[in-house]
């Protein structure tokens, strides 16, 4: 079994009068895996509605392979996954088979298949168990198995990894990887990080206010966000505009209040204009006042430190460096570098980690 | 005060004699009031699935109607039905008046709006992430009907519970259209009242303990279907 495209054409969904989706045209390959990202309420959820066919768009289409996707013969080749998709009254075993059940598939071999599927995804154990009692992460696994009980040939999944545990996202990440590599069925998966859009698909979609923002390689578009929304989104909390000082062979330098910042580019920006400099905290490295080795990087500016605080796995020190920046350490380099509020400190920055957009 | 008391005394004496008029009346008022009831489920709960999850244009009017149609005075309907199928009437040809199915005919139209009204407001107490779930399954409209309802079963059958227990306690529609006769169209409500009007108190205290014992016992299995606190 392989994956099945899908297309959209011209739709607009609108609720109450409030345009919440438009899309002049997507079309997703058969097979292919695309990440969609945004922020709540851009709309997400409800292209995925359209795509899996449950959705009536206000204009326009949206198609299923050949077929219109409303029609049921054609809803029914996807399969969707809503955020916190909830199990139905009854036992595991009577979930998995429900979607089989709604096809008509005869009892003795719905038992069969979903034992199979539950079996395959190390779920066998809670078959008999009610839904009701499931942990949270268990109840997201099984309504991943529901979905993959009629062997789709489309997967679209609504934040599938909201609100569980590490241990259980991993198993759901291992799972949803396995279902698509071994049939390579069509992916779309919305998502509001970017870990997973990396992991689990080859093409990022990021959607803004009903609309697809940029399109593109998960890796590209992550490196390089459109414009300074779309940067803070995707984690790059250094925005900082500025203005084309000069042109170099390999890119420009752009003065950011009086600082003169190194940035690699193909093509460079015409002289003069403004343009946003952004790049992701992970990106700045912070090196002592007295550490005076240069290295690569092009960009070894001095700051002082006006706060930290811990994040995930790492430490956010926010510095002064005649603009506002962010930086993203580790716990070992904030005690070797004894920061806290007042020092001062070295933050350097390669010039192929900044991404340049115009203003 | 002591009559009171003396008819429940007297209603339960009635209870446990045997007495076959009161047994008989007793049966015929759970068939007569069960078949509408029954009826009335066959057409409502469907009706009521419709009204809160299909694509209606107008359903906040149809729910206002619906709403409306639970607290319809049953004698209005007794009314209504007894000049629809008096001799003279546009029914009349089908000679049911005054028998047990004209009541059921009456009943099944005072039970109808409460099932279907509650069925409604169970149906639409179902969280949409449910009813998205459950097309996302593939199901087809009827089939996504049958799924939801089953998950709102609790409030479908409190909803048969209380059509049943309406019907079982109208007299309005049940004196009009079965005329109180005695072994044939005679009901628990109706018995009651003509033992008032004859001024056997006792008995008409102890018909309607006997209704009130029943009453109770459908509230009764209607409360235990209601989950359990969870504060």
């Amino acid at each position: 079994m392989a994956g099945v495209g899908l297309h959209i054409e011209g739709v607009e969904v609108r609720r109450a009068n409030r345009l919440v989706l438009r899309i002049p045209s997507l079309a997703i390959a058969p097979g292919e895996a695309l990440a969609v990202v945004g922020p709540n309420g851009a709309g997400k959820s409800t292209l995925l509605s359209v795509l899996a066919g449950l959705e009536h768009p206000t204009t326009g289409s949206a198609r299923i392979a050949d077929g219109l996707a409303t029609l049921l013969p054609a809803r029914r080749r996807v399969s969707l996954l809503p955020q916190d998709a909830p199990l139905l009254s009854g036992n595991v075993q009577g979930n998995v088979e429900q979607p089989l059940a709604l096809r008509g598939v005869a009892k003795p071999e719905r038992r069969s298949r979903a034992s199979a599927l539950l079996e395959r995804m190390g779920l066998a154990h809670l078959a008999k168990r009610h839904a009701a009692q499931l942990s949270g992460g268990e109840s997201r696994r099984v309504a991943l198995a529901r979905a993959l009980a009629t062997e789709p040939e489309a997967l679209l999944l609504d934040e599938p990894f909201n609100g569980i545990d590490d241990p259980s996202r991993e198993l759901l990440v291992a799972d949803i990887r396995a279902s698509v590599r071994a049939t390579e069925r069509t992916l779309v998966l919305v998502t509001q990080r970017r870990d997973e859009a990396l992991r689990l698909a080859t093409r990022l979609a990021i959607v803004w206010e009903g609309e697809i923002r940029q399109s593109g390689a998960t890796e590209e578009v992550l490196a390089r966000p459109v414009d300074p929304a779309v940067a803070r989104f995707l984690g790059m909390e250094n925005v900082l505009k500025g203005r084309v000082a000069n042109q170099t062979s390999d890119g420009v330098v752009v003065d950011v209040h009086g600082v003169r910042l190194h940035v690699a580019l193909e093509r460079p920006a015409p002289m003069d204009s403004e343009v946003w400099i952004v790049f992701s905290p992970e990106h700045v490295e912070l090196r002592a006042l007295d550490d005076t080795s240069r290295g690569s990087p092009r960009n070894i500016i001095p700051a002082q430190v006006v706060s930290i605080r811990p994040r995930e796995g790492r430490v956010e020190v926010t510095l002064q460096a005649g603009f506002s920046l962010v930086a993203a350490v580790t716990r070992a380099a904030v005690e070797e570098l004894a920061l806290a509020p007042g020092v001062g400190v070295r933050a350097v920055i390669k010039a192929t980690a900044l991404h340049v957009v115009p203003a | 005060m002591q009559e009171i008391f003396e008819g429940l005394l007297h209603g339960a004496r009635l209870l446990f004699s045997g007495d076959p008029e009161i047994w008989g009346t007793t049966g015929r008022s759970l068939v007569i009031s069960g078949c509408a009831t029954l009826l009335a489920t066959l057409l409502a709960v469907p009706f009521g699935v419709w009204i809160a999850i299909g694509r209606l244009p107008a359903r906040r009017a149809f729910l206002a109607v619906l709403y409306a149609g639970m607290g319809m005075p049953t004698v209005l309907v007794g009314l209504v039905l007894t000049m629809l199928l008096w001799r003279e009437g546009p029914l009349g040809g089908l000679g049911i008046l005054f028998t047990p199915t004209a009541v059921v005919l009456g009943q099944i139209i005072i039970a109808f709006p409460i099932v279907a009204g509650l069925t409604a407001s169970a149906m639409q107490g179902i969280e949409p992430r449910v009813v998205l779930q459950v097309h996302a399954l593939g199901a087809s409209g009827v089939q996504a009907a049958r799924l939801l309802a089953f998950e709102a079963r609790r409030g479908v059958i409190v909803a048969v519970l209380a059509g049943f227990g309406h019907a079982l306690s109208e007299v309005g529609a049940a004196m009009m259209l079965g005329g109180n006769i005695a072994g044939e169209t005679r009901v628990l409500t109706t018995a009651t009242v003509l033992a008032a009007r004859m001024g056997k108190f006792d008995l008409a205290v102890g018909l309607a303990s006997l209704l009130l014992a029943i009453a109770l016992l459908v509230n009764g299995g209607a409360a235990a279907l209601q989950p359990k606190a969870r504060i």
